[in-house]
């Protein structure tokens, strides 16, 4: 990964090359240019100087290579001998070159680049490529069977990897394409299949190619400035002040968000070509207003509404006028505000995104003055803190600036600092008595078993054995070899699902991960050690067997903190957030037969999940806890969108007390819930949800109904149930559910 | 609130998030504060020029004026105790809550004030004594806290005291009583916070009553133990630190394993101590009626026009002109790259961490014991030695399901304490995430032209006479768009007359000498440099916020304030004004307009 690289690029331009396709309307130069585009954009985005890319072309007029003689290697010029890439390699390729009607021999331009490859790379460690790119249409000087291997075995020695990519390829045994290819070209596919074969290297169709090149793309992104504006020094009047502008230096690429998608739509009658598959969202403000009836919901329109913001109890109105006026008032631009030595910046602070400042170009008194003082600070070990403004009265923020001489110009890079309110003082407790303790003063967590030197010897073995930077020249994980695994396998996904769309999702491929996965070699190298600092320590990991413990309703409470925790910290947080996502996060995680226990972020698929595996203990268990859930999510109800979640728990709990002829322990349990919502006092947290009756009725669950020969309730019982008790009933009830309070409530008790 | 994006994405995705912001507010997470503030009469005693009374009550205005913007969702109560009068439930004596525990409105903050100020009302209403019976006190908290119906994460009792013997006459051990409610704290998991007001002159014995008392409290709990033990400061000035650290709630963020091996793993836990602290999130609130509106969104089939649920959705990407379309399972399975967790790659010396290797603010990672057995003394080991190599660990970092991993450098934070023994850096790992390929943006510039030997040099003498050895501390800048925020807001809620005017921290205030400025001077005349950004100074500022205040009072015929014959007179002038004065007479101005009176009052000696 790290390695670097000596790329070549050998391109075909012999006449047949130009000719275009009649169906394609396409040369085959110009597929030879995607597909060069795609390589060198790779290169050129990467920029590395030590991965090296050389040009080579086949069927110039003049010939220009170091091994030609009068005789052999004619009509083939390097191009570019390796060298970073450059934007300049890919203009040539896509603007200048044109037929130069001579052909030149592709064996030969192959052993040209073996050649320019091995005198580069000498015995360094290099990863080696090279690329042909060709139609098959000429002819090739192939008849020496012995001169064949020797160069198909000076690549595969010199571990030299060819691609050899043909347009309109025809090789392939699955994919006959053999109606319209000349025998040449049939002849010379089977050369090159022949050759690649004893070279390890591989034929490629141009589809096959593009799609592997589109592989690790990254984002291609313009340098904009983000600002230009004055950077002030001093005082005014006694101030300097330049002229910047900033660009961005790093910014976390973010994986695009999915747009909703109907599948209502999706299977609806009517023409596919003419749906949209789109999803509105529709927004209603409403405010309660108390009229004769009780309270109402009514609604308001949105430029009735102004931000409020809580103060305690109370809330400030603040409209947008008010608020943008009484804001902090700030012209744009940086000001420096003093400078420090460099050793006193704690690299633990830095926290943003990173950017870079340069003098305006053209600026003659400006670039001067912006590099005396990025020389000064570099001479001076000196960083500063710099304010930054982006416009006109926008929040400024603090940051510091380190001094970056670069070969022919002075920039700066800027990252952020944090304002006292950005600074949390939290305060841990201390290590002494774990690492040092003197005497009696060990601390309880003090697990080493051996003295405190053969711990630190320990230890500096491992981190030894774990070097990542043993070999200079490739250090591992390095941040720039490093491709971000989310964004590249969702375009690995997207672009499969459009060519494929029936098919699964791809695997993740190991070359993906890879890049983050420990690396095996240094894993031999640790792995012993690591043991013996366990034995050292006496790791052990702590069962949660202990769960008991945890009242289940604390275990319910601590699992919506969590989630919660998760809504409103999304700090780590990955996209495609709603909330009903949130709820189904762990869906993949259940394995149907070992769901214990009912959670309460899938409480119906492990309530399924346990009444499926057929247990009349596990079933007992599933029921309980189902009839608590169900209770206590409604206390907990965050609001009227957690009712969908809860009306689920209650048609799961219904579907398998109809299946396990239950009917009594559904009704009662049903009965019971009904008090509870529609009667004030017996469970407050309950009745503040009364509103949850409504939607019992509109969803129209009731009871489960007695019939053939299952246990259930009467037919008076189930017509009664959804309707809204009488103010008569509601004293009985009361009574009733004073004397017997049923076994949930007991179980309550029991945890809470 | 959301700190995930990058540097300048903020206000476009303030905009976005709203709708996400509507339905969290009302969570859980929350928290009871109880300051019980203690006011027997040697309270009201003059220490080195502080009375602990009044400090108290400071310090808990000053929190409240704090808390009450940043955490809207929390609780706090006051008790008084060592009272005169009594108020509460059991009417025991000495005992006067003040506040129940509920969210804390700006009435208290008002009231809070009012008795800071005026002694009488205090002693009328409240009254000091030297009786209290602590188990009584103890009981009292414990039942504000479970009269409090709503559930909360954390509950804490900030104790301001300068007795360090509560209970003179029975002493600890064998009072079965408040050691039994003491396990009821314990039990109740209600955390005690001391803040113990004492100096050289009266000293606080720590040992006789209050070590046996947290052993107890914190039987379980040694992290604690160590805190209290560690914090307890020594003087009345320190306190004030410590009283802001706990402005801020202690959140982790996530529990996780650290593979350091396929051998070897512990408990991590990890915290944000540096992170973006954001303008509060709003609300819509009906113009009219002043009543907040709820929010309902429904989702709508475009094609069909019938309601869907959430259910009733697939995700689509466009991609190359068509919609390519996958569950949401699916997505989570793209999503999905192993459980959380910390895995160790390997280690680079410290120089490998550049500067620009950097996209987001850190984490904060400390062992957790509750995950494996060892986890605090590998972790203190590793720690110690990585810092003696100076070296960084490379690890790849997913914190919780469904995140993509992500690499990240560990860089060793030992722990730091000042002249006082106060703690100023934790010990633990910083967790940097680190940019990928992609992350990193090329920039390529054109060459510049470079100055004259002698132009760096002047540009040196210059950048040295502006340099501030100390380095930076966060706490020395605030960021003044949330503190001009904060002054709006509290301005209106309590209803003040007068607009204070913030202090920007975020402006040139370096003293130059004088041959250097006349040294910028020449280099500017050199190189013809140009100001374009109109010269503004500190005065013409304050004017431009008096402006936007709409709130100044226009004052009539001012004159120097050294001429003023009455207090009466001082009401005309500005807060700034005065503030100006006060500075200018070497007196360190005070916040609020009423003290600034005073403080001129008291040099004009009127």
């Amino acid at each position: 990964m790290a390695n670097k690289e000596a790329t070549i690029y050998i391109i075909d331009i012999n006449p047949p090359m130009w000719v275009k396709d009649e169906t394609t309307q396409l040369t085959g130069y110009d597929y030879a240019k995607k597909i060069i585009s795609e390589l060198l954009h790779i290169k050129l985005i990467s920029g590395r100087k030590t991965d090296k890319v050389g040009i080579i072309f086949v069927g110039t007029k003049e010939t220009n290579n170091s091994l030609a003689d009068n005789e052999s290697y004619l009509n083939i010029s390097v191009k570019y001998e390796l060298l970073q890439s450059s934007l300049d390699m890919l203009n040539t390729v896509m603007n200048e070159v044109k037929n130069e009607e001579s052909f030149g021999d592709l064996l030969d331009s192959i052993v040209i680049a073996s050649d320019m490859i091995n005198t580069h790379c000498k015995n360094l460690k290099y990863k080696k490529t090279i690329y042909l790119i060709t139609d098959g249409n000429s002819n090739i000087l192939n008849d020496d069977k012995g001169q064949n291997e020797s160069i198909a075995n000076f690549l595969k020695d010199k571990d030299i990897h060819l691609n050899i990519i043909v347009t309109n390829y025809g090789g392939d045994e699955e994919n006959p394409n053999l109606g319209n290819i000349s025998e040449l070209k049939r002849f010379n596919e089977n050369f090159f299949k022949e050759f690649t074969e004893m070279a390890n290297g591989e034929v490629w169709s141009v589809d096959e190619a593009l799609e592997i090149l589109n592989e690790f793309r990254t984002k291609d992104v313009r340098s904009t400035t983000l600002i230009r504006g004055p950077l002030t020094l001093g005082n005014p009047p006694n101030n300097l002040e330049m002229t910047c502008w900033v660009y961005t230096k790093t910014k976390e690429l973010t994986l695009p968000p999915a747009k909703k998608y109907s599948s209502v739509s999706e299977a609806s009658a009517g023409n596919d070509e003419e749906k949209t598959f789109a999803v509105d969202m529709e927004r209603i403000y409403t405010i309660k207003i108390n009229t004769k009836e009780g309270e109402k919901d009514v609604e308001v329109s949105p430029e009735n509404l102004v931000k409020g913001y809580r103060y305690g109890k109370s809330i400030v109105p603040f409209n947008s006028i008010d608020e943008e006026q009484l804001a902090l008032q700030n012209e744009k631009g940086l000001t420096i505000l003093y400078f420090f030595p460099k050793e006193k910046l704690k690299r633990e602070w830095l926290m943003s995104n990173v950017l870079k400042i340069v003098s305006e170009p053209m600026n003659k008194a400006s670039e001067e003055c912006f590099s005396a003082l990025v020389q000064s600070m570099a001479l001076n070990n000196l960083v500063a803190v710099i304010k930054l403004v982006r416009i006109k009265n926008a929040q400024p923020r603090i940051g510091v600036a380190i001094p970056i001489i670069k070969a022919n110009y002075d920039c700066m890079y800027w990252c952020q600092l944090p304002y006292s309110e950005d600074y949390r003082n939290y305060s841990f407790p201390s290590f002494d008595r774990i690492l040092n303790p003197e005497g009696e003063k060990k601390s309880k967590l003090y697990t080493r078993k051996v003295s405190f030197d053969e711990a630190t010897k320990k230890f500096e073995d491992l981190i030894n054995a774990m070097d990542l930077t043993a070999d200079e020249d490739n250090e591992l994980y390095a941040p720039k070899t490093v491709y971000n695994l989310g964004y590249q396998y969702l375009y690995q996904c997207i672009r499969h699902r459009a060519i494929n769309p029936n098919d699964p999702l791809p695997e993740k491929s190991d070359r993906l991960l890879n890049m983050v996965n420990p690396n095996p070699e240094i894993v031999k190298q640790s792995s012993g050690i690591a043991k013996e600092l366990k034995e050292m320590f006496g790791v052990e990991k702590v069962e949660v067997t202990n769960k008991e413990k945890k009242g289940f309703g604390e275990v319910v409470d601590d699992e919506i903190k969590n989630l919660i925790n998760n809504i409103k910290n999304p700090e780590t947080e990955v996209k495609f957030k709603t909330e009903e996502e949130i709820n189904n996060l762990r869906i993949e995680n259940i394995i149907e037969t070992n769901v214990k226990e009912i959670s309460s972020m899938n409480p119906v698929e492990d309530f399924k999940a346990m009444a499926n595996q057929r247990d009349a203990t596990i079933l007992d268990k599933a029921l309980t806890q189902m009839k608590s859930m169900i209770q206590n999510l409604i206390r907990n109800a965050l609001s009227n969108q957690s009712y969908e979640k809860i009306v689920n728990c209650i048609k799961a709990l219904r579907e398998v007390c109809v299946k396990e002829d239950e009917g009594n322990l559904f009704n009662d349990f049903m009965q019971d819930l009904k008090k509870k919502l529609t009667l004030p006092d017996l469970d407050t947290k309950i009745y503040i949800h009364n509103d949850f009756w409504n939607v019992m009725i509109n969803q129209n669950l009731n009871i489960i109904k007695a019939e053939g020969g299952k246990e259930g309730a009467t037919e008076e019982e189930f017509n009664q149930f959804l309707e809204i008790p009488k103010a008569e009933t509601i004293e009985n009830s009361v009574k009733e559910s004073l004397e017997n309070t049923g076994d949930i409530d007991d179980l309550f008790d029991m945890l809470e | 609130m959301n700190t995930h994006e990058s540097l300048f994405d903020i206000d476009f995705i303030e905009e976005n998030e709203e709708n996400d912001n509507d339905n969290v507010h009302d969570f859980i997470n929350r928290e009871a504060l109880l300051f019980a503030i203690d006011c027997s009469t040697s309270m009201f005693q003059k220490d080195e020029d502080i009375y602990p009374f009044k400090f108290s009550l400071k310090a808990t205005i000053n929190f409240l004026e704090k808390y009450i913007i940043q955490n809207h969702n929390d609780f706090i109560g006051i008790l008084f105790f060592s009272t005169d009068k009594n108020k509460n439930a059991h009417d025991y004596k000495n005992i006067y809550i003040y506040k129940n525990i509920d969210v804390p409105d700006s009435q208290t903050i008002l009231d809070l004030e009012e008795i800071e100020k005026n002694n009488d009302l205090f002693e009328s209403s409240i009254g000091s004594s030297n009786q209290v019976n602590f188990s009584e006190m103890l009981l009292t908290i414990s039942q504000m806290f479970s009269e409090n119906i709503k559930t909360v994460d954390s509950k804490k009792v900030l104790l301001f005291t300068n007795q360090d013997n509560p209970i003179p006459d029975s002493l600890s051990k064998e009072n079965k009583t408040i050691f039994n409610i003491i396990n009821d704290f314990s039990f109740l998991k209600i955390l005690v916070e001391p803040f113990f007001l004492y100096n050289a002159e009266k000293p606080f014995d720590f040992n006789i009553f209050y070590k046996d008392f947290f052993e107890s409290l914190y039987a379980d709990n040694e992290e604690y133990l160590t805190m209290v033990s560690q914090d307890i400061s020594k003087r009345l000035d320190q306190l004030v630190t410590k009283i802001h650290q706990k402005e801020i709630k202690k959140r982790s963020l996530f529990r996780i394993p650290f593979n350091i091996s396929e051998n070897l793993a512990i408990g991590i836990e990890g915290f944000n101590i540096v992170s973006e602290q954001k303008k509060n999130s709003y609300i819509w609130v009906d113009d009219k009626s002043g009543k907040v509106a709820d929010l309902s969104t429904t989702w709508i089939c475009h094609d069909t026009t019938q309601p869907l649920f959430p259910s009733d959705f697939k995700y689509s990407y466009i991609y190359g002109g068509k919609l390519v379309v996958f569950t949401k399972d699916e997505l989570f399975k793209i999503r999905n790259f192993g459980k959380p967790g910390l895995t160790l790659l390997g280690f680079k010396p410290k120089s490998k961490l550049k500067f620009q290797y950097n996209i987001k603010h850190p984490y904060f990672i400390y062992p957790d014991e509750s995950q494996y057995v060892g986890s605090y003394s590998v972790f203190a080991h590793l720690l110690n030695t990585m810092n003696k190599m100076e070296k960084i660990a490379i690890c790849n970092f997913i914190p919780r399901s469904n995140s993509s991993p992500r690499l990240v450098a560990l860089l060793p934070q030992m722990e730091k304490r000042d002249k006082n023994n106060v703690q100023i850096s934790p010990p633990g790992f910083s967790v940097i995430p680190l940019p990928f390929a992609d992350d990193i943006r090329d920039v390529k510039n054109s060459a510049c032209d470079r100055a004259s030997e002698e132009l760096d040099i002047s540009i040196g003498k210059v950048i040295n006479n502006i340099n501030n050895e100390e380095g930076y501390n966060p706490k020395s800048i605030n960021n003044p768009y949330l503190q001009k925020f904060y002054l709006n807001l509290q301005t209106i809620a309590l209803n003040r007359d007068e607009m204070e005017d913030i202090q920007d921290d975020t402006v040139f205030k370096y003293k130059m000498d004088s041959n250097i400025e006349e040294l910028i001077s020449s280099v500017k005349t050199h190189l013809q440099l140009q100001n374009k950004t109109p010269v503004k100074d500190v005065k013409r500022k304050n004017n431009d916020n008096n402006n936007n205040t709409q709130r100044k009072k226009q004052c009539s015929e001012k004159g120097d304030i050294l001429k003023v014959t009455s207090a009466d007179n001082l009401k005309s002038y500005t807060v700034v004004e005065l503030k100006n004065f006060l500075s200018g007479v070497n007196i360190k101005p005070a916040k609020k307009k009423a003290d600034l009176i005073d403080q001129v009052v008291e040099y004009l000696k009127l």
